[in-house]
């Protein structure tokens, strides 16, 4: 640590540092089955008929930093601060351990000057630059390795006993693992105007990330479905205003309103793969996200991640509509049906878009068909105060993404299964002569003959913008002034989730089943919904 | 001021040794684990990465289960209630499927095992280097020769993959089968003799029996009459690796080594193979079998999961079965119409569905095989002794199926079997030769090999009975004749071992039609279509499987 104070306009703040952090996992494992008895749970697992031998397994991550700060004030209204850390990080093998991170930034608080210290208008004036580049290693450890251990099954001798043990590799050695980096430039402003009776921060930023840390998929025949590595590089570039106005701030009388609203631009811009051709795509560079599930439905992945384009489109058949009649049936280059799986449509099944004109609706005709990214997410709420009363509430919302709704592939199909599905997916299913106009296939879809229900298309993909009055909240403070033993009483009313807008049909639009995982956005499988409160609250202090 | 120095120092070096130890533990190797160095270095080792071998091979990706739930029904010989093999079950197989997904990873884990044993064993010098190439050539070989058949052109490695290989192009056929052969010859040195090894692990004969197969299946594809339309034979020339001059004859040479020299023999009766309990393991029939026990938690073999009826007495009571995979009606049909000994005439499928069409087989006269095979009629509920009506007794319905009922397990726990899975026997072998003999000398030298088989299938522990007669001039006159029926009596004597799939397929697109139709029939007799059965349409394309998809959009040198 060093301090300075050069003469009445210089300081100086200086910080070298040095970080040690180890974690020691040990991990013990151990299961059973098959128990003569059941009444003791969990705690009764030494009464398994079969076991599975105690597994043990260890790890010691560790991360060394150093790091330098320095700070420069010039006059109480510049400031310059300067950071470099060095990081080495044991997930990775010797000679990628280190990163180096520096970062740069600048403020400037102009209303301390002389030109606007007496402003009437502008109250508070900031203005803020920088530059900073961050690294990240949250992988899982030892990826740069190829560990062989056990199966946790044993092999059987050829007297049925499991006394022979196998020993395989655990994943496929990355020795090329590294940080991933990213760098990024921002500035903003603070502002108060009329004696900070409006208060705002504009603020603009450009991040780049590169050589992204994913457990990204790989030809499985390799032997192995993924393998974590520094795949590709990403932007992401966006804009974020604040308002907050006090309206009418006296004794009796407190008016606010606030609201924010940002807007995220991201793409990928390198992949860093060969080119190769996907469905209608064409020869683009490209990889595709994880299977939604592993069950019956929605066996693929949902999302694709293309080389200059947003993260995670998504990718499937286009459809326009129901096939209505012989003439829509007919209408295609050959004035022959169009195929699916070598079986021919009929009227009353989903009308497939043929982006080659083949004829066949295969995996050459699907494309983009939706793009889970918002254009804006903004929220804005109110609070007022009159006397013993006070009332706030908060909307908030997204607009202009897109949900994989993966639900409607079970369940928009009147299939003739015993499985649930939506009302309407039987009561406005096509039918020639009742229900002509039916926006549903026909009843039996996928029983006999040509079966496409499990094919992700745009007729699951939803538009997921909403508004939402996420909060409500009335207080009365009772006069207690004359009550000697008390000293305050609230009552409060407040609701959560009162009143939702939105075009999105399943459950709740605010929803993202998979949001561990990156390589599936913007689904929605199943989701547990926001629930909607109601708390009446009574606050006594004594 | 001195002092403040040695202060300065003390610190700096204090400092320097604490930064020293810190860095030092970025050095961080996982401690309950092994290195293959570690693993390759002592001949211990080396036996746990061959068990590694056996355990990926027979591992639930493989042949524990995924195998089964996908090609079983894809053979079009059996129904699956599986929902999410859907698409195989309409003999449609899309290249989504998750049975097939999951297979190809568990095929190419067992490859890359394999070739890590075969990297790192050759020229170690250790003392058991030739047992563990031997059976990591032979394995190799088996593991490519499921993919060429059932994939037709795949990735070739020969080699673990590393990181900057872990894409690679489509090899041809030809190529494959080079490797395949090369491989086989290889292991019938390598692999020890009866005897000298772990008890249940393949001898060198299994090398030559399996080669038997490899040449039979080439064979009989190039000499189908009706073939795929973008079938691409291979021919003798193309084998570099050993001199052919024709494929029948090499076959013969191979399967003969084994019938002669082997030292296999047939169990007394059919029954013997299929018994409850420890004594049908590796049997003196067995030529290789994969080896499941009491392993543990972790589920490998789902066999009696998958096929045993719920609630069924030959398991123990109680314990989660779905049977969930069924031989389709023809196949019980056919066998009874074949050898039966019940009367009829006249008809191509037996009647279903009513009380007077329970089927009753007087064990004097009907093949005894169909007894050990098939559940059918009705059976009782372990639980509460109820009956449950199945195929022919009943004819409509989930239920109206007959079961197989060779994998029988008293013990079981629902999660562990003792029943090994038998990749071959040697009653295969012998009707392999006898399918060969046809082919090169006519059928007058080929009934010998049949009749041992169903010689052996007439002995039951109380007597012998009528069927399945002995074949001869009189009921197989001719090299045609046998030829069809030689493939229908391995479905008699194989039902439920894993071989329809394939033998459904390698005698070209004329056969495979020839079943498909019949099965179509059958599909149209019991009027069944859509109710859990299907007319199978446009087979062409289910000669070989759909390369899955993650595959094609991972693999920069696979579009298809």
């Amino acid at each position: 640590m060093y301090k300075k104070k050069f003469g009445k306009n210089h300081r100086i703040n200086a910080t070298a540092g040095f970080l040690f952090d180890k974690t020691t996992i040990e991990r013990t494992r151990y299961s059973g089955s098959d128990f003569s008895d059941k009444s003791l749970r969990a705690n009764g697992i030494s009464f398994a008929g079969n076991n599975t031998p105690l597994i043990i397994d260890s790890e010691a991550p560790a991360i060394v930093s150093y790091i330098g700060r320095v700070n420069y004030t010039l006059m109480n209204k510049y400031i310059f601060t300067g950071t470099i850390r060095a990081d080495g990080s044991s997930r990775f093998a010797k000679g990628n351990r280190w990163g180096y991170f520096p970062a740069f930034s600048f403020a400037w608080k102009a209303s301390e000057e002389s030109f606007l210290e007496n402003s009437k208008i502008i109250s508070d004036l900031k203005v803020r630059a920088g530059y900073g580049e961050v690294g990240n290693q949250n992988i899982p450890n030892y990826q740069f390795l190829t560990p062989f251990d056990r199966t946790e099954a044993s092999l059987s001798d050829a007297d049925g006993n499991g006394s022979l043990i196998p020993v395989v590799p655990q994943n496929l050695a990355n020795p090329d693992l590294k940080w991933e980096t990213a760098f990024q430039y921002n500035a903003g402003i603070d502002f108060g105007l009329f004696d900070n009776k409006i208060t705002g921060t504009l603020d603009t930023y450009y991040k780049s990330s590169s050589d992204l840390l994913l457990n990204f998929p790989i030809s499985a025949s390799s032997g192995f479905a993924t393998i974590f590595a520094n795949v590709g590089d990403i932007e992401n570039k966006g804009i974020e205003l604040s308002l907050s106005a006090d309206i009418i701030n006296n004794d009796d009388l407190k008016f606010n309103i606030y609201g924010n609203i940002s807007h995220n631009r991201n793409k990928i811009t390198k992949i860093g793969t060969p080119t190769g051709n996907v469905g209608a795509l064409g020869n683009i560079v490209s990889y595709f996200g994880n299977n939604v599930s592993g069950g019956t439905h929605f066996k693929q992945p949902a999302n694709i991640f293309i080389e200059g384009e947003q993260v995670g489109l998504f990718y499937g058949y286009q459809t326009q509509g129901i096939i209505k009649d012989n003439a829509q049936l007919t209408n295609t280059p050959s004035g022959n049906p169009l195929q699916y799986g070598g079986t021919d449509l009929q009227v009353g099944d989903v009308n497939f878009v043929d982006q080659n004109g083949d004829g066949n609706i295969d995996e050459n005709d699907k494309t983009i068909i939706g793009n889970p990214n918002p254009d804006f997410v903004y929220s804005f709420g109110s609070s007022l105060e009159y006397k013993n009363f006070s009332l706030s509430f908060l909307f908030n919302g997204v607009y202009g993404n897109d949900i994989a709704n993966s639900n409607l592939l079970e369940l928009g199909y009147a299939n003739n299964t015993s499985r649930n599905i939506i009302k309407n997916a039987y009561h406005n299913a096509f039918d020639a002569s009742n229900n002509p106009n039916g926006t549903y296939p026909l009843v039996g879809v996928g029983g006999v003959g040509v079966d496409y229900t499990r094919e992700f298309n745009d007729r699951v993909v939803e538009n997921g913008s909403f508004l939402r009055l996420s909060f409500v909240a009335f207080d009365y403070k009772v006069p207690v002034d004359n009550i000697s033993y008390i000293d305050q009483l609230k009552l409060t009313i407040s609701g959560q989730n009162l009143w939702l807008l939105t075009d999105y049909s399943g459950f709740d639009p605010e929803v993202n089943s998979f949001a561990f995982d990156p390589l599936r956005i913007g689904i929605d499988s199943g989701s547990f919904p926001n629930q909607r409160t109601i708390t009446v609250g009574l606050n006594v202090a004594f | 001021m001195k002092i403040y120095n040695i202060k300065t120092v003390l610190f700096t070096i204090l400092l320097s040794l604490i930064i020293y130890g810190c860095e030092n533990q970025l050095e961080d190797t996982p401690q309950n684990q092994f290195t293959e160095v570690q693993v390759f270095s002592t001949e211990e080792g080396v036996e746990t990465a061959v068990n590694g071998m056996y355990a990926q091979l027979q591992g639930y990706d493989y042949y524990g289960a995924r195998m089964r739930l996908l090609l079983w029904p894809h053979s079009g010989k059996y129904q699956s209630k599986q929902g999410a093999n859907n698409d195989a079950n309409r003999l449609d197989a899309v290249n989504t499927n998750i049975n097939l997904d999951r297979l190809w990873l568990g095929m190419y884990q067992t490859l890359n095992q394999i070739n890590l044993v075969i990297k790192n064993v050759k020229g170690n010098g250790l003392k058991n280097e030739k047992s563990s190439l031997g059976q990591a050539y032979f394995l190799r070989a088996v593991v490519y020769f499921d993919m060429v058949r059932m994939f037709g052109e795949v990735p070739l490695r020969t080699e673990p993959a590393t990181k900057q290989t872990t894409n690679l192009a489509k090899s041809t056929r030809e190529e494959i089968y080079n490797l395949i052969i090369s491989d086989l010859k290889l292991a019938a040195d390598l692999l020890p003799n009866r005897g000298e090894y772990i008890n249940g692990r393949p001898i060198k004969y299994a090398a030559n029996a399996y080669l038997g197969k490899v040449y039979v299946t080439i064979a009989g594809e190039n000499s189908a009459t009706v073939k795929a339309s973008n079938f691409d034979p291979v021919t003798e020339s193309e084998i570099t690796v050993a001199t052919i001059t024709n494929f029948w004859e090499e076959a013969k040479k191979e399967l003969n080594t084994v019938i002669t020299q082997g030292g296999y023999k047939l169990t007394t009766t059919y029954a013997d193979l299929w018994a409850e309990g420890v004594g049908s393991r590796n049997t003196e029939e067995s030529i290789f079998e994969l080896q499941y026990g009491i392993t543990g938690v972790v589920r490998t073999n789902d066999i009696i999961r998958d096929v045993v009826p719920a609630n069924h007495p030959i398991v123990a009571t109680g314990t989660r079965t779905f049977g969930r995979i069924r031989p389709n009606k023809e196949m019980f049909s056919d066998h009874i119409i074949q050898y039966s000994g019940l009367n009829f005439s006249g008809q191509s499928f037996i009647p279903a569905g009513k009380g007077s069409n329970i089927i009753t087989l007087d064990p004097a006269v009907a093949d005894p095989r169909i007894d050990e095979t098939f559940i059918y009629n009705a059976y009782n509920r372990s639980t509460n002794g109820k009956a449950v009506n199945i195929f022919p007794r009943l004819n409509k319905g989930n239920n109206a199926y007959p079961h197989l009922k060779k994998y029988k397990d008293l013990s079981y726990d629902g999660t562990n079997t003792i029943n090994n899975h038998i990749m071959m026997r040697f009653a295969d072998v012998l009707l392999l030769m006898a399918e060969v003999e046809n082919e090169i000398n006519g059928p007058a030298t080929a009934y010998p090999y049949v009749n041992r088989v169903l010689s052996r299938a007439r002995t039951t522990a109380t007597g012998t009975s009528v069927q399945p007669a002995d074949w001869s001039a009189t009921n197989i006159p001719d090299k045609d004749t046998f030829r069809e029926r030689i493939l229908k009596e391995r479905e008699y004597e194989l039902n439920g071992e894993g071989h329809e799939w394939f033998d459904m397929r390698r005698r070209g697109l004329g056969r495979f039609q020839e079943q498909v139709n019949h099965h179509n029939a059958a599909v149209v007799f019991y009027k069944s279509n859509g109710n859990r059965d299907f007319i199978f349409e446009n087979i062409e394309s289910e000669i070989y499987l759909p390369i899955p998809l993650s595959e094609i959009t991972t693999n920069t040198f696979i579009n298809e």
